[in-house]
């Protein structure tokens, strides 16, 4: 008997009882397409952390204070306490390697004021280097030189939101506004940037460290930023970084990182979430199957006389099993369909700004395929029953 | 002629626990082809139990049975199948006709579990049939949509569309008043006639056993007797 006839057949049969064909697909739906949801959610998490790492430049390596295995773990330990990073360390660094960008940080939340209009932000002490190593643009002005550096001078580029909220008609550039009390000439302002992770990266003021430093009575720095030339790996700079730093500090009192390890534990985070929410979605596809295959038993039962006549006139016990697993998982298929597409439209409606979303193929495709197998897995136990039943006894079933 | 049955101590046991029901104890007939036999015996005789292993719709407990040279007692499942499909012409008194299928979908409906069955040339000759029985302008008709005798009528071209070696109809005219009963008759005698059809007809009516060349009758699961009729009756 051709496969096409079967299908034919099964087809019409769903479509007899289509109230009954339709809540059996139900579990099947809500599985497939919390599943489509869920990992789209994932994947959106790792796409949205990638990107915005590749905004930032993935080359580079990062220097903190502090010995500690744990990216996680606090940096401020007791060899930090001792003999933390300074900015000498970061101009001996560059002295060394003149080839690479080297970008020490200090930052400090605090008020910037400019007339009446007053922000909270955060100030970032930093040099020429840093504007390299992030990637910023340049809307209006200059970002700051080393002249700015060496000269101490109390000059300040924007991010993108610091002056649109402190200058909302532009023209940033030129005027003069109160970082915590102090006056700072505008000279710069930069474009929008986003957000890397949980800083708004337009949401700063950059200031020469030296002026920072000296304003907050300090020789600290809480981040360097390097950046290896081009040709140059960020592992063959972290080592040469490392090798130069133990020889000035004497001993290994500072952390190593980078955004591609920073990324790796994104993902396997995210990778963790996805698999946990996946496994609720397989057992409410798990529900679903069983719900199918109740459905299928009782369809059996109820068809027991169909069964019977179409053994009398020759149907296989063979036959008769494919047209029962076909039925099966053709419900099921078809609540697959349904569950992608709802998925789909699902993970459109998220706000993407909240919950960033991304449909892959690889989901859509396991989606689509386990959903078949599973019609296939649970319609065996009642398509064998089926194929099974004795002519006679099932003829004479009422 | 050649024998297209042939049963030797034909057994059919029921085997319910406690009690064993012996429906069919030791039952051996020939049936020749283009014979056209009527079975007669009270209720609950072993008739139908009879029909379903002539219908390889049962097995034997014990005792031999050749079908048209074969011998089929001793074929598992799916050789069962396929000689039920290919060999047997099944007319139940209760037409066995799929609910939603249509008129002409039941009576292919053998074809399409025949291997060797070509849609499209039994599609012709099933038109054909239908339309000799005079279901013509029925063919897209549901069941339901028609009366008794019209089924039944449906059921014996469904019955003949794989043109078996024997057609075996259990009481077709169980369900149905005289006169459509004895059209049903009537259209199962003349497809003997006309085409040399061999059949069984199992009935209970004794007034429809002149229309056919011999009748067996059965008693508790045994040949009580068998007359052979030399000059049937026309239906009129
Ligand atoms: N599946 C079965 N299980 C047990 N007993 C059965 C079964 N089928 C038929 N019988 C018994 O076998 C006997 C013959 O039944 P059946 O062949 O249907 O008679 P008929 O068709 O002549 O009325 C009856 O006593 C009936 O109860
Ligand atoms: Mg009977």
């Amino acid at each position: 008997m051709k496969i096409w006839r079967i299908f034919k057949m099964a087809l019409s049969s769903l479509k007899i009882n289509k109230m009954r064909t339709f809540l059996s697909t139900l579990g099947v739906v809500v599985g497939v397409s919390s599943l489509i949801l869920i990992t789209s959610v994932g994947y959106g998490a790792q796409y949205s952390i990638l990107s915005s790492i590749q905004s930032l430049g993935s080359d580079v390596v990062i220097v903190i204070p502090g010995k500690s295995a744990n990216l996680f773990k606090s940096t401020v330990g007791s060899n930090a306490m001792r003999k933390p990073l300074t900015y000498d360390d970061a101009k001996f660094l560059k002295r060394k390697m003149p080839y690479a960008k080297i970008a020490p940080e200090i930052s400090v939340n605090t008020t910037a004021k400019y007339g009446r209009t007053e922000v909270t932000t955060t100030v970032v002490g930093t040099n020429a280097d840093a504007f390299v190593v992030t990637n910023y643009e340049v809307a209006e002005g200059r970002i700051l030189t080393d002249r700015d550096i060496v000269g101490y001078r109390d000059v300040c580029v924007l991010g993108k939101k610091v002056a649109d909220e402190l200058f909302p008609l532009g023209n940033a550039v030129g005027n003069y506004i109160l970082l915590h009390g102090n006056k700072f000439l505008v000279v710069g302002t930069l474009k929008e940037k986003g957000a890397i992770g949980q800083i708004d990266m337009d949401d700063l003021v950059f200031v020469p460290i030296t002026t920072l430093q000296s304003q907050l009575r300090t020789k600290n720095v809480q981040i360097i930023y390097a950046k290896p030339p081009q040709g140059m790996s960020i592992d063959v700079l972290g080592a040469r970084i490392k090798s130069f730093l133990i020889a000035r500090h004497g001993m290994e009192n500072f952390t190593l990182n980078s955004f591609e390890q920073y990324l790796q534990l994104a993902k396997q985070v995210t990778d963790i979430f996805t698999i946990a929410l996946a496994a609720i979605g397989s057992i409410a596809l798990l529900v679903g199957g069983i719900g199918i295959m109740n459905i299928m038993l009782a369809s059996v039962a109820e068809r027991t006389r169909e069964i019977g006549i179409r053994k009398a006139v020759g149907a296989k016990n063979r036959d008769i099993l494919i047209q029962f697993l076909l039925e099966s998982a053709l419900i099921s298929t078809s609540g697959g369909i349904i569950g992608i597409l709802l998925g789909i439209f699902g993970s459109v409606l998220v706000p993407q700004d909240i919950l960033p979303t991304h449909i892959t193929t690889s989901a859509v495709i396991i989606g689509f395929t386990v959903s078949f197998l599973i019609g296939v897995f649970f319609g065996v136990y009642p398509a064998s029953k089926a194929s099974k039943l004795n002519p006679v006894e099932a003829l004479r079933y009422e | 002629m050649n024998e297209v049955i042939r049963t030797e101590n034909l057994k059919k046991t029921y085997d319910l626990g406690p009690v064993k029901v012996e429906a069919v104890r030791g039952v051996s007939i020939t049936i020749k082809e283009g014979e056209l036999v009527s079975i007669m015996g009270p209720s609950g005789s072993g008739k139908s139990t009879l029909m379903h292993l002539l219908g390889c719709l049962d097995t034997p407990t014990s005792g031999k049975y050749f079908l048209d040279g074969t011998d089929v007692s001793t074929l598992e499942e799916n050789a069962l199948a396929d000689v039920r499909n290919r060999k047997i012409g099944f007319v139940f008194q209760t037409f066995n006709l799929l609910p939603h299928l249509t008129v002409l979908e039941n009576v292919l409906l053998p074809v399409i579990y025949n291997p060797q069955g070509n849609l499209k040339k039994a599609e012709a000759r099933a038109k054909e049939m239908l339309t000799r029985v005079g279901l013509g302008k029925r063919f897209n008709h549901l069941p339901a949509q028609l009366s008794g005798g019209e089924r039944q009528r449906v059921a014996i071209v469904r019955a003949l569309i794989n043109e078996p070696v024997i057609v075996l109809a259990d009481e077709p005219t169980g369900n149905l008043d005289t006169k459509t009963g004895l059209e049903i008759i009537k259209i199962l005698r003349s497809l003997n006639e006309e085409r040399g059809v061999t059949e069984i007809i199992v009935t209970h009516d004794p007034s429809i056993t002149r229309f056919t060349h011999r009748t067996i009758h059965i008693r508790d699961g045994l040949i009580e007797g068998e007359e052979v009729n030399e000059d049937p009756v026309e239906v009129l």
